[in-house]
């Protein structure tokens, strides 16, 4: 069994020859190929896919610039998004603001600097004025 | 115009004035609301140290037969004040006459009496001579303590604490209303002024002429006290046509003709200002000029003349007119 198989495997590299492909075989392959124009399916190719970048760069273009002016900034939402500002904290003070109003006759006059206590000319008992008598 | 409130009530036989403005910081009392609370309080002050109230704290201590009697923190301060009084006066304002103040006619109070005229008594007054002190100093031998809560005294000295209850009570006063701008407390014309606002702007207050009634200077005042004492108020006439008031002389235990009828001083408070007025009168012209050096005060001669002294002396005397006195005496 191990000759028969063998002899099989012989017969197969016989009849499925397997060569390189030899200098005639180019030839004609080469040959072959003067008789149609070779440049013009690849330029009309490259014009298209130039035409198609430009129109997908405008289109990206002009999504982008809607989405700035409506104030949504692609850079800034990626950087809010990765570092989330804290809450804002609002602190209330309430402020109490004293105001003390002295109003300064004209008819009494300053005390001296040196003294607290002075003494004016006499004249009548004026009834609005605190009096110092015998009790 | 700064709010102020004013009101007048009687105690302690006077007229008590108070006069305050608006408070220094929120949730103090409205002036009107802390002249009520004042009025209770003076009220209560008067009635618990009357000489004239037999209920008073005061009559119970004076009739209390023990050497040391319990006294309330009120009763020990007026009895600590009149102290303060007779040491600082050299013993002429002395709390321990009480016998001689009955003996010469002042047993209950004067309030609604009308005072005799001044110029009679003083045609019939015996020669003026100073007051002096007792040479005994009975008011020494008062001890207030006040960890214990009494009063200790030789026993049946009685104690009246009247020469200078008006004058604490307006301290005291002028002390419950320190949180107040400005305000003015007159206890029957011995007065307290405070509050910052009277700093910058003072109180004026007049002088009135015991004979006159007119106004013979005028004070302004930023703080501290003023205090007038004089024989025009509680003067009467004895049963044997002499002439008596309530200023006595220690020494004697008479009423003083020292030649002045009237003295008025400046000072720190209310009772100092009370007591140097007193020992002015009672000290007569050159004791008064000495008393009323250190703060200023003013002496009426009992001619009627007017004679600043200390800081309130501009060099001059004034002299009241023989018709003014004649028409208003």
């Amino acid at each position: 069994m191990v000759a028969g198989t063998t002899v099989i495997t012989e017969d197969t590299m016989t009849e499925v020859p397997q060569k390189p492909p030899g200098p005639q075989t180019a030839t004609e392959a080469t040959e072959g190929s003067r008789d149609a124009p070779a440049r013009e399916p690849n330029s009309r190719g490259v014009l298209a896919a130039i035409w198609l970048s430009v129109a997908i760069f405008l289109a990206v273009l002009a999504l982008l610039a809607t989405r700035v002016a409506s104030g949504h900034d692609p850079a800034l939402s990626a950087r809010e998004a990765a570092a989330p500002l804290p809450p804002r904290r609002v602190l209330i003070r309430r402020i109490y603001e004293h105001k003390v109003i002295v109003h300064l006759p004209a008819r009494v006059p300053a005390p001296p600097a040196n003294a607290s206590q002075q003494v004016s000319s006499a004249g009548g008992l004026e009834p609005s004025l605190p009096v110092t008598r015998t009790s | 115009m700064s709010q102020a409130y004013d009101t007048t009530f009687r105690s302690m036989g006077s007229d008590v004035r108070l006069i305050i403005e608006a408070p220094l910081l929120r949730g103090q009392l409205p002036p009107s609301e802390a002249a009520d609370a004042q009025r209770v309080y003076i009220e209560d002050f008067a009635r618990r140290l009357s000489r004239f109230r037999p209920d008073s704290e005061l009559c119970a201590l004076n009739a209390d037969p023990s050497r040391e009697a319990p006294a309330s923190i009120l009763l020990r301060t007026a009895v600590s004040a009149g102290l303060w009084a007779a040491q600082r006066s050299g013993g002429l304002v002395d709390p321990t006459l009480v016998d001689e103040i009955e003996a010469a006619g002042y047993e209950t109070s004067k309030e609604g009496s009308k005072p005799v005229p001044l110029r009679e008594a003083l045609a019939a007054a015996p020669p003026t001579c100073p007051a002096q002190p007792r040479a005994d100093a009975r008011w020494r031998e008062i001890e207030v303590d006040h960890e214990r809560g009494t009063v200790r005294r030789p026993p049946g000295l009685r104690i009246d604490t009247g020469g200078t209850g008006k004058g604490l009570a307006a301290d005291a006063v002028a002390h419950r209303l320190r949180g107040y701008t400005r305000f003015v407390v007159d206890c029957g014309g011995d007065i307290a002024v405070g509050g910052v606002g009277a700093q910058l702007q003072p109180f004026a207050i007049e002088v009135e002429h015991p004979l006159t009634g007119r106004c013979v200077h005028t004070l302004h005042l930023t703080h501290g006290g003023v205090a007038t004492s004089g024989l025009n108020v509680r003067i009467w006439q004895r049963g044997d046509g002499s002439y008596a008031h309530h200023l006595l002389d220690p020494a004697s235990g008479e009423p003083v003709w020292s030649g002045l009828i009237g003295a008025t001083s400046l000072a720190p408070s209310a009772l100092e200002a009370e007591t140097l007025s007193k020992l002015a009168l009672l000290s007569g012209p050159a004791g008064a000029r000495r008393a009323l050096a250190e703060h200023g005060g003013l002496i009426v001669h009992d001619d009627g003349g007017v004679e600043l002294i200390g800081p309130l002396d501009q060099g001059r005397r004034v002299r009241a007119q023989p018709h003014a006195l004649g028409s208003a005496a």
